[in-house]
């Protein structure tokens, strides 16, 4: 787009912010790779210095990790949680999305705004929501319900505070589909299993996938809810190896690691719809 | 004709059953809970009465006998005592039995069979002491009198004494004048300690039987006592009180909005530089590195923010070390609260930076390329493009941006809690309140958050919770407000 790129002064002019940008960059991601460098050292240590790479580099811990009996159950709990999460968020939140998308009906827009607000302040009422709701699991419980250490309950919890913003997310894919399909169905008599089995479901397989990733790094990430509940998650396992004032680093830093693989994964998947994500304000998902 | 097809086509009917599975998860987890801790802030609920179980049952109907059963077995438990009486006095001469023999110890005159004969003795006694004071059918554990003196006594003796003993004279092939000496230092005060306990819980014991009317409304008042622990109890306004009679709340009010003054501007700033930079067209490779500069929006919280903490471990992390050498100062953010804060800050930048500069730069990407190019290459004239150019196609993205990061530093809980759980802890003085030890950088939800996980203090954090949530409320209503009435959305 330049046309004066010969121009010695532009050549050093993009060169220089290239280098510009390009320290920037690392000195961004320098958290990232010194835990990276970390957990391949040998010996835990906080300062890498050369003499300590010159020691060699090792996957040991990697192993280790893979091998610790806390670790394999946290992911298979994770897992299963994880799981659940979508199944029931793509049981009902996919419905009710339709709903919101084709259905005009009283309370609808009152809802969405209601919906759209509070996903603003999902971090602070859901821990006041815990509170409250840990009490109640507590007072179940002694009543000789198994509901702390429940999984299922953990799982619903999960997909009752992703409403808000995946019922916004998955309303607007529906939206962007056009209506004459589903409507040439119900115009043309056909039957209700024909409609949802034919129509609806078809038209929102991409929009469960979305569910699907979104769930997943939800549930997968989350540590607070499953450590009050006493779920013992990977993310709860892992914070509660970092709660304490001593911290095996190198150990910690290749456990994390692997813990993040399948959320950076999916992320680099689901970057499409961070622009949605955006609009309802999810800075973190 | 558009409305009656709609009726048609979709029905209400149909709609509400769509909805209704979501509405009723999302209502039950997350919108009843908050309708409860409105009942549970007037309430003293702990850990202890939230949920009794059977153990209240039992000790109410213990209580609705308790006087005619204490009454009617008088002689049997009278007798009772005086034995355990007469067992503990037993034990206080076999301990005045034992200083005596270690204080004539000598290195070569250690006796390890005269010390076994001892213990071997007070430990029989004790137990059978034990077992008869716990017993239900002398409820002699009812009195505290006899049973906190008993109970220091037997944990003492336990771990200051026969720890020691055997430390220095069981395990040690060789014990030498020295160790003899520490022996004595530390052993002959804690059997001492252990006597005075022994002796008043005699003494309690022995009252049994001279007073056991007044043994009678001990019991009672202990049974009361007992049962009020584990009953929830209405308080009123009292959390309330609490959560405003002292600074600690209201400090961790104007904490988190330091805290939203200070992280909002700083992450704006930052974002909308990054995203100006890696759009120039004059930086090769943007795209790439664009891409890689989202890596603190993918990398789950649990990673980055404890690595942030480890680079930052006082004199050994690699960034604490840096930040001495140009300061100057000691940088610990276990110790001093603004080093604290100053991290929060950093680390809450980092982690929202990606979303300010990728709302920048679709906002940018908008702006046509001519203007910037003669922006670029008339240099005369940049200033005054970008001011009536660029600048009012942007502002509106980077307020939306704003107004939802503020949100976000509004309601910060992880980095604090990961970093030093709010810490560090200190005295915390605010014009008008007495001062008292807290947590120095406990932000609103963490303050909430830690009375429950750390206090177990269920009615006072679900107290300061109504009132973070209705600050919140507050917020999320200007935010509307602000974004869809007035327009600013236009992302």
């Amino acid at each position: 787009m330049f046309r004066g790129l010969q121009d010695p002064i532009l050549v050093i002019m993009r060169i220089s912010t290239t280098v510009v940008a390009l320290t920037l960059t690392l000195m961004v991601l320098y958290p990232v790779m010194y835990a990276i460098v970390v957990s391949l050292l040998v010996g835990q240590t906080l300062v890498i210095s050369l003499d300590v790479i010159r020691a060699g580099l090792t996957i040991e811990r990697y192993i280790e990790t893979i091998r610790d009996p806390d670790f394999i159950r946290g992911v298979t709990v994770s897992l299963i949680v994880a799981f659940l999460h979508i199944v029931f968020s793509v049981l009902f939140i996919t419905p009710a999305a339709y709903a919101f998308s084709r259905f005009k009906f009283r309370g609808r827009d009152t809802l969405l705004i209601l919906y759209l607000i509070l996903s603003q302040v999902g971090g602070g009422f859901g821990i006041a929501a815990l509170i409250a709701l840990y009490i109640l699991l507590v007072k179940l419980n002694s009543a000789g319900l198994p509901v702390i250490g429940n999984p299922i309950i953990l799982a619903l919890i999960y997909t009752a505070w992703a409403v808000p913003f995946q019922t916004w997310l998955i309303k607007n894919y529906f939206d962007s589909l056009p209506r004459e399909l589903d409507e040439a169905a119900f115009i043309d008599g056909a039957s209700w299993s024909t409609i949802v089995f034919k129509v609806i479901l078809p038209a929102s397989r991409p929009a469960m996938t979305i569910i699907a990733l979104f769930s997943f790094m939800g549930a997968w990430g989350e540590f607070i809810v499953a450590s009050f509940i006493k779920v013992p998650t990977i993310a709860a396992y892992i914070y509660q190896t970092a709660a304490g004032q001593t911290i095996f680093w190198g150990d910690f830093a290749a456990r994390t690691i692997l813990f993040s693989i399948p959320v950076v994964t999916l992320f680099i998947i689901a970057q499409r719809y961070l622009g949605e994500a955006i609009r309802y304000g999810a800075g973190k998902l | 004709m558009a409305s009656t097809r709609e009726r048609l086509l979709y029905p209400l009917r149909i709609a509400t059953l769509l909805i209704l599975g979501s509405l009723v998860i999302y209502i039950s987890f997350s919108l009843l809970p908050i309708a409860y801790s409105v009942y549970v802030a007037f309430t003293d609920a702990s850990a202890k009465n939230i949920a009794p179980g059977p153990r209240l049952q039992e000790l109410r109907e213990v209580k609705a006998g308790i006087v005619s059963d204490l009454e009617s077995r008088r002689t049997y438990i009278a007798g009772e005592a005086i034995k355990a009486k007469t067992l503990i006095d037993e034990t206080i001469a076999l301990l005045s039995e034992l200083s005596i023999a270690i204080m004539r110890f000598t290195p070569e005159n250690i006796s390890i069979a005269v010390i076994n004969d001892i213990k071997w003795g007070v430990d029989a006694r004790l137990l059978e002491v034990k077992s008869i004071v716990t017993s239900e059918s002398t409820k002699l554990y009812l009195d505290p009198n006899i049973i906190k003196p008993l109970d220091v006594a037997l944990r003492t003796l336990d771990y200051n004494v026969w720890r020691h003993i055997d430390l220095t004279l069981l395990y040690n092939i060789h014990v030498t004048e020295e160790d003899l000496a520490k022996l004595r230092e530390s052993v002959i005060p804690a059997i001492e300690e252990v006597k005075g306990m022994l002796v008043e819980s005699s003494h309690a014991l022995e009252l049994v039987n001279s007073d056991y009317e007044g043994f009678m409304s001990r019991v009672v008042e202990e049974l009361d006592m007992q049962i009020e622990e584990l009953t929830l109890h209405f308080v009123g306004l009292d959390n309330f009180r609490t959560l405003f009679s002292n600074p600690r709340f209201p400090y961790s009010i104007v904490k988190t909005l330091m805290f939203v003054a200070t992280s909002v501007p700083l992450k704006v700033m930052v974002g909308v530089t990054l995203a100006i930079i890696y759009t120039s067209p004059l930086v090769y490779g943007r795209r790439f590195m664009r891409g890689l500069l989202l890596v603190p929006w993918a990398v789950p919280v649990l990673l980055s923010v404890t690595t942030w903490r480890i680079l930052f471990t006082p004199e050994r992390g690699f960034l604490s070390l840096v930040f001495e050498e140009l300061s100057g100062y000691r940088v610990d953010i276990y110790v001093n609260e603004w080093h604290a804060f100053l991290l929060y800050n950093i680390v809450e930048v980092w982690l929202a930076y990606p979303f300010v500069m990728t709302v920048t730069m679709a906002a940018l990407a908008s702006i046509p390329k001519e203007y910037l190019e003669a922006a670029l290459v008339d240099g005369a004239r940049t200033l005054q493009i970008l001011r009536s150019v660029v600048l009012p196609l942007i502002l509106r993205p980077i307020a939306f941006a704003t107004i939802l990061t503020t949100g976000a530093s509004l309601q910060a809980f992880m980095i604090p809690l990961l970093i030093n759980n709010g810490g560090p802890a200190k005295t915390i003085s605010l014009p008008g309140y007495t001062p008292v030890t807290g947590y120095s950088n406990e932000m609103i939800v963490l303050y909430g958050y830690n009375r429950a996980w750390l206090d177990q203090d269920y009615g006072l954090s679900t107290a300061a919770f109504i009132v973070v949530v209705s600050m919140l409320l507050v917020y999320a209503i200007l935010w509307y407000y602000l974004l869809y009435r007035r327009g600013w959305s236009s992302v």
